[in-house]
């Protein structure tokens, strides 16, 4: 059966890897610790030289798929180009070697780095102080929901625990709002056309109680791409009754420098770093997920944030701080990047970046409207749609098809299933950074794909480019294997001799 | 630079296609009294060359080179192998979002699965997560995950003494909405011989005990499983914070009965980067694999070039937030993949032997400078317990600040203050580490130093 | 002959020779697709009407049961722990979730029987 090869299955005992110390004097090192602790043989990690470590790690990358391998649409994750430059600034030594615990003035540059990051976030987001602490966007929100609850604690309104989230929000909108102990009430949007309108809010407040609400959590652009008008009457109607909003910043790429979440009537912000400001996803970590917030909520900021102090810079912890949310200084080496790429872009560039995210999405929403369902595309988008695979289920295919199919011919997939508002939804965010000539091709395919899946549908679900697929993921949940485990003879060939 | 690619050419062909004349007819949607109407607040932009000049100027010129630097508390100078940067940076790997399409990322899933096999020998424990932000968040995970276990019958958790202060701030902040019961056993009560008290406080509420071991002073329990065996007796988790370089040399918490470990493995191939992006991780006994959270990546079957074979997928995802929602175990999306790569490949790369032997070197390290360091006179050690390779030493009073600035004038990083708020004994001592970038010279360089102080 | 009861929610309660089963209708467990998980609680354990008694998951939908009846656990399928498919497999027979005592056997009728059931399924 062909099985993936492990690491572990490359070793050979007795072969060394890459030499860190040259082999001099060798302490066995078991004098001066306790007999109790320690341990009889030496772990059986693999044994494998350099050369195959190295081919190993590459054939893997090979089988793996970046944003520069080619088109990644992946909607609300934007997933554009990861400039090359960015990435060396933040390796150098004078960022990468820095022990968290130097003190603040012997490291001025990195305060001002941060400093100043912390007051561009703010102006971006039209917010009045900037916290760079959270390691992700999910901790962001986390964070944010915190320093809600800190702030009704400060004011003496603890009955205000009831956080209004709409249902087509993204899961993590409900879960950090629950880890913060509130009361998630899911607001029924995903059948209204995915809007929080103020009928919708006017009965959620009754409900539950004007004096109960804390606040409510929302992203604009909605999930369906498109500019919530609404979001002025909304926030003047939450404030009214006393409650805070919470802005989800996975879509602010649409927004820069041409309007600002604190301009809507937005109290709060998390931003994901490794969305807008282009630092690199990694195959899942490292996030960053800074939260701005308006004057008013500025003292319950995790700490420490940069502050200046006399000719530099020092920390600073806010007066009712939320308190610690990560070890040290929060992603520093991401914020390097995010730092290197505003000061690449500039005000025009950043401007030029929302324009062209909505240029690309536009264009293709065009290209796509007459062979695919598309809800609202009578409007402009802004820098994503959603395209529905629902025509098709007579002959069936389905959104996954569609996916498998462009995985097939070598792009990334579109976001599969969700917005929950849309059938069979495909959500398309193509990025600014994506050529015309790249555009196009993705078009042809979809386009290809729209006509197969009525004219030959068993020829689009063929996929002879991948060479894996159909994984079996009931198998994976029912039995449960997550880790290599050694062999039961395990002795290395030192211990053997 | 935008990096954005249009040509105006082009740009005129896409809006006449979508029916626009120009850009700015495309944000008819967003009413305009919300519109911006200035540049926003930030310099005007540069080039690459602009870029490396302005950055030069932050980057710390003068920074302390790494066989300086003598902190640890988590975060460690340890060397970093060329290997592991250049690997790392293969574009496939770090410009790819979560591996949500497991046809096209094979290559990920498999090395989160190598890494979660690590993790599982290092600790000794059976599942571990695919990473999460740092050592202090994963020990908030690890509380919660204990608390969950106890279904609300036992909401009291335990810090034995000498827990890092810093984790233990993260969890009295993510405990804002858990609302637990946090109790910390007094570092004054560790009996001298280096025995860990903690039976006094356990009970049918305890939800978990948490160990940190070895301890944020730097020193070992030489009886942790026994005390681990007291908690179980009183039907508590145990909980251990690991450096997971000791495993070179000590038993794992799992071999000593640990039932969730976690803890900072910057140590595994990553750079100090000051203080972040780290590598928590957080890995359990297969039967709490329910409650643990964040990603989980799985062997399965599949076709791998029309055959039978098996690959990789993300799997348990009915636990996460995007099905679960708000009663998801966590709220946990992304993690630290790519760092977790880097400890692969940093594991890889130092093999079996080579771990062994690097980890009795910054041991010897530590015991050679420990030796010189308290020959000198008014120089002691703050316990009387054996240590990996950190400990903690206490100076004259007033002498420790005096101590730690002269270094830092000379380039050097003598230790770290340890949080003297509950033990003000601690106000006079600097907590050393070492490891394998640091020589004889560099241990004498700092024996010097702190003798010409006193 | 077993005698089954359903509530709104697609849960059952199957009567047989006095004694009483609580499962996840067929028609649930088809919805759910691949079952690859089912979490019980203790027996002995006591829920009133509204409760989640149980949870079931599959690959990528999670289910709650909710106890439609005041009742109290006597013993809970462990067969479902290794062989969670057999929700699947057999959702109204051997898939069943959990043996009960219900406090008052009367109110039993305000659920569906099983032609009122089918009719609501279509």
């Amino acid at each position: 059966m062909p099985a993936p090869t492990l690491i572990f299955d490359r070793s050979q005992p007795g072969r060394r890897g890459t030499q860190v110390r040259s082999a001099g004097h060798q302490p066995d090192g078991t004098a001066g610790l306790p007999a109790q602790l320690v341990r009889a043989d030496s772990l059986p990690l693999p044994e494998v030289d350099e050369t195959t470590l190295v081919r190993h790690y590459v054939k893997l990358s090979q089988i793996n798929y970046g944003v520069d391998t080619g088109f990644y649409p992946l909607g609300s994750c934007t997933m554009k180009y990861n400039p090359k430059v960015t990435e060396a600034t933040s390796m150098l030594p004078g960022f990468a070697n820095i022990h968290p615990t130097q003190p603040a003035a012997t490291v001025p540059g990195l305060m001002r780095l941060i400093y100043e990051l912390q007051v561009w976030l703010s102006d971006i987001c039209g917010m009045a102080a900037t916290s760079l602490q959270p390691a992700a966007g999910a901790q962001g929100e986390f964070a944010g929901m915190l320093v809600f609850r800190k702030y009704f604690e400060q004011r003496g309104e603890t009955a205000r625990r009831v956080m209004i989230v709409p249902d087509s929000a993204h899961g993590t909108n409900p879960a950090s709002a629950h880890l913060s102990g509130f009361e998630v009430a899911e607001v029924d949007c995903v059948n209204h056309g995915g809007v929080m309108t103020l009928e919708l809010l006017e009965d959620v407040i009754s409900t539950h109680g004007a004096d109960r609400i804390a606040g409510i959590m929302l992203t604009n652009p909605s999930t369906l791409g498109i500019f919530e008008k609404n979001i002025v009457a909304v926030a003047e109607r939450l404030h009214d009754v006393g409650a805070q909003l919470y802005y989800d910043g996975a879509n602010l790429n649409a927004l820069l420098g041409l309007t600002r979440p604190g301009d809507m009537g937005f109290d709060l912000v998390h931003l994901n770093l490794h969305k807008t400001f282009s630092t690199p996803h990694g195959g899942g970590g490292p996030g960053s997920g800074p939260i701005g917030v308006r004057e008013h909520l500025a003292e319950f900021l995790p700490y420490p944030l940069a502050a200046r102090s006399g000719d530099g810079y020092a920390w600073h912890k806010p007066e009712h701080s939320i308190g610690r949310i990560k070890l040290h200084h929060g992603q520093f080496l991401v914020l390097v990047r995010a730092w290197a790429y505003i000061r690449m872009l500039g005000p025009d560039g950043l401007r030029r970046v929302a324009e062209h995210a909505i240029l690309n999405a536009n264009y293709v929403q065009a290209k796509l409207k007459h062979a695919y369902q598309i809800p609202y595309a009578d409007r402009h988008c802004m820098h994503e749609f959603v395209a529905s695979a629902d025509g098709f289920k007579d002959y069936d295919i389905h959104a996954k098809d569609i996916a498998k199919a462009l995985l097939n011919d070598g792009f990334h997939a579109p976001t599969c299933y969700f917005p929950l508002i849309v059938h069979e939804a495909l959500m398309i965010e193509p990025t600014e950074t994506e050529s015309l000539e790249t555009l196009d091709k993705f078009i042809a395919a979809m386009l290809r794909y729209a006509e197969l899946a009525k004219t030959d549908p068993e020829q689009l679900k063929r996929l002879e480019n991948l060479a894996v697929t159909h994984l079996d993921e009931t198998q994976a949940a029912r039995q449960l294997n997550a880790r290599w485990i050694p062999p039961a003879n395990t002795a290395s060939a030192a211990e053997a001799k | 630079m935008t990096f954005i690619p249009h040509t105006p050419a082009q740009r005129a062909q896409m809006l006449a296609a979508i029916g626009a004349e120009k850009l700015e007819d495309l944000l008819d949607t967003i009413p305009p009294e919300l519109r911006l109407n200035r540049d926003l607040n930030v310099p005007p932009a540069l080039g690459e060359a602009g870029l490396a000049r302005a950055t030069a100027e932050l980057a710390n010129h003068n920074a302390i080179p790494l066989n300086r630097v003598f902190a640890g508390g988590g975060i460690y100078p340890h060397h970093v192998p060329a290997v592991v940067d250049e690997l790392s940076h293969r574009g496939e790997f770090y410009t790819a979002y979560t591996p949500y399409q497991p046809e096209v990322s094979q290559g990920m899933l498999q090395c989160i699965y190598e890494y979660q096999s690590y993790i599982c020998l290092l600790t000794g424990m059976e599942v571990s997560n695919a990473s999460g932000y740092d050592g202090g968040t994963v020990l908030a995970d690890a509380v919660l995950m204990a608390a969950l276990t106890g279904r609300g019958k036992r909401n009291k958790v335990i810090f034995a003494p000498n827990v890092d202060a810093q984790a233990r701030r993260v969890v009295e902040t993510y405990n804002i909405g858990m609302e637990l019961e946090l109790v910390k056993v007094a570092t004054g009560d560790a009996t001298p011989d280096g025995q860990c008290p903690i039976a006094a406080h356990l009970d049918e509420h305890t939800a978990c005990v948490v160990f940190q071991y070895p301890n944020c002073l730097g020193y070992l329990y030489a009886d942790l499983a026994q005390r681990i065996a007291e908690v179980h007796a009183a039907g508590a988790l145990a909980v251990v914070m690991f450096y997971p370089f000791a495993a070179g040399l000590l038993k794992t918490p799992g071999e000593l009965g640990a039932d969730i470990v976690c803890g900072e493995a910057q140590c595994l191939g990553n750079p100090m980067g000051f203080g972040g992006p780290l590598l928590g991780f957080l890995a359990c006994r297969e039967k709490l694999v329910r409650v643990l959270p964040g990603r989980l990546i799985g062997r399965t079957s599949c076709e791998r070039d029309g055959q039978p074979g098996e690959g990789f997928v993300m799997t348990l995802q009915a636990r996460e937030q995007h099905i679960r929602r708000e009663k998801a175990t966590s709220n946990i999306c992304s993690n630290e993949a790519l760092l977790a790569l880097r400890s692969c490949i940093y594991l890889g790369a130092v093999g079996r032997e080579g771990f062994r032997q690097l980890a009795a070197i910054c041991h010897d390290n530590a015991l050679k400078a420990q030796a010189q360091l308290t020959a000198l006179d008014g120089v002691s050690a703050c316990r009387d317990q054996q240590f990996f390779n950190e400990f903690t030493l206490k100076f004259p009073s007033g002498k420790r600040d005096e101590i730690y600035d002269a270094a830092l004038a000379q380039g050097m990083l003598a230790g770290i203050k340890p949080c003297g708020c509950a033990d003000p004994e601690l106000k006079n001592c600097l907590t050393f580490a070492f490891t394998e970038v640091h020589t004889d010279e560099d241990i004498a360089a700092l024996t010097a130093l702190v003798k010409e102080v006193l | 002959m077993a005698t089954f009861y359903y509530t709104k929610t697609h849960e059952y309660i199957r009567e047989d020779g006095g004694e009483y089963y609580l499962g996840i209708s067929d028609h649930a467990q088809q919805e759910l697709g691949d079952i690859t998980y089912v979490e019980l609680p203790a027996e002995g354990a006591e829920f009133a009407q509204g409760d989640v008694c149980c949870t079931v998951e599959s690959v990528k939908a999670v289910a709650e049961v909710y106890t439609q009846l005041a009742l109290k656990v006597v013993a809970v399928n462990e067969r479902l722990e290794d062989e969670p498919e057999l929700v699947n497999q057999d959702a109204q027979g051997a898939g069943w979730l959990l043996k009960i005592e219900l406090a008052d056997t009367g109110v039993l009728a305000s659920l569906m029987d099983q032609a009122a059931y089918d009719a609501m399924e279509k």
